[in-house]
C-alpha cells in the first residue's frame, strides 16, 4: 500500500468522525433521541465483538476465538480488571491454537 | 467501511462536548469505540468529559507507540499465535459491562449483536456493524423500569 492511499484513507476516516460530531454541535436534543444515542456503545460494541469472534471476512465461523471470548465473559462477570481480562482471553486462544 | 461507525459515535459524543468549531474538529479525532464507551457509561456531564479525555489521551499515546513497535517488528511475529486477535473483543466485552447494567442497554446489545450476525454472510464487511446501530431505536420509548 502506498503512502498516498494511506493518507486518503486517513482523511476519509477523520471525515467520518467529524461528520456527526461537528455537524450535531452541542445543541440540545429531544429526550427520546438522547436516550437512543446513549445506547450506541452497547449496540455497536456488542456487534463488533460478535463480528471479531464469529466471522472471517463474510463467513461465519466458530474457532479458537470463541473460547477466548468465553473466558473474557467469565472474567467480566467475575469483575476482573480490564488488563486481566484481555490477557486471560488472549492466552486462552493462543493456548488452544498451540495444541 | 469499518470507520463509518465513528460517524455514529460522533453523534453519541456530540451533545456532551462544549467548545468552538476548531476545538470540536480536534476533539473529533479522538472519537472511537473506547472513548465513546467510557464516556456514555458515566451519568453527569462533568464526569462524561473527564472519562472521554482520560480514555483518549492514554489510548492515543499507547496506540501510536504500539503502531511504532509493530512497524519496527514488522512481520517477524505472528499476532494470532499470541491470541492477540481476541484482545480487542475481550477489551470491548469489559467496556460493554457497565452498559449492560440497565435493561435498555442489554436489549440494545443483544439486538445489535443479532443484527450483525444475521447480516455478515450477505453484505460487505463493515455494513453489519453500521446496521447494528439501528438497535438504538429501542430507546425511543422511555423505559418504565428504573434500572
Amino acid at each position: 500500500m502506498s503512502w498516498g492511499v494511506v493518507l486518503w484513507l486517513s482523511a476519509g476516516a477523520y471525515v467520518f468522525k467529524a461528520l456527526g460530531f461537528v455537524g450535531l454541535g452541542s445543541r440540545k436534543l429531544p429526550a427520546a433521541l438522547e436516550r437512543c444515542l446513549l445506547l450506541i456503545p452497547a449496540a455497536l460494541l456488542a456487534a463488533l465483538v460478535v463480528k471479531d469472534t464469529f466471522s472471517t471476512e463474510q463467513a461465519l465461523v466458530i474457532d479458537e476465538r470463541s473460547l477466548g471470548l468465553a473466558v473474557a465473559l467469565l472474567c467480566v462477570w467475575r469483575k476482573r480488571s480490564l488488563v486481566f481480562t484481555i490477557v486471560a482471553a488472549a492466552a486462552t486462544t493462543a493456548l488452544v491454537r498451540a495444541i | 467501511m469499518l470507520a463509518a461507525r465513528n460517524a455514529i459515535y460522533g453523534l453519541a459524543v456530540a451533545p456532551h462536548m462544549k467548545g468552538s468549531l476548531g476545538k470540536r474538529l480536534v476533539t473529533a479525532h479522538f472519537v472511537i469505540d473506547e472513548t465513546t464507551a467510557m464516556m456514555s457509561a458515566q451519568n453527569d456531564p462533568e464526569r462524561r468529559r473527564f472519562a472521554f479525555w482520560w480514555t483518549a489521551i492514554p489510548l492515543f499515546v499507547l496506540w501510536n507507540l504500539g503502531t511504532l513497535v509493530g512497524a519496527l517488528l514488522g512481520n517477524s511475529l505472528d499476532a494470532s499465535a499470541f491470541g492477540l486477535d481476541v484482545a480487542f473483543s475481550a477489551g470491548f466485552v469489559a467496556m460493554l459491562a457497565p452498559h449492560l447494567a440497565r435493561r435498555r442497554g442489554r436489549q440494545a446489545a443483544a439486538l445489535g449483536a443479532v443484527i450483525c450476525l444475521v447480516l455478515i454472510p450477505f453484505v460487505p464487511v463493515g455494513l453489519p456493524i453500521l446496521a447494528s446501530g439501528l438497535a438504538i431505536f429501542i430507546g425511543v420509548r422511555p423505559d418504565e423500569e428504573r434500572r
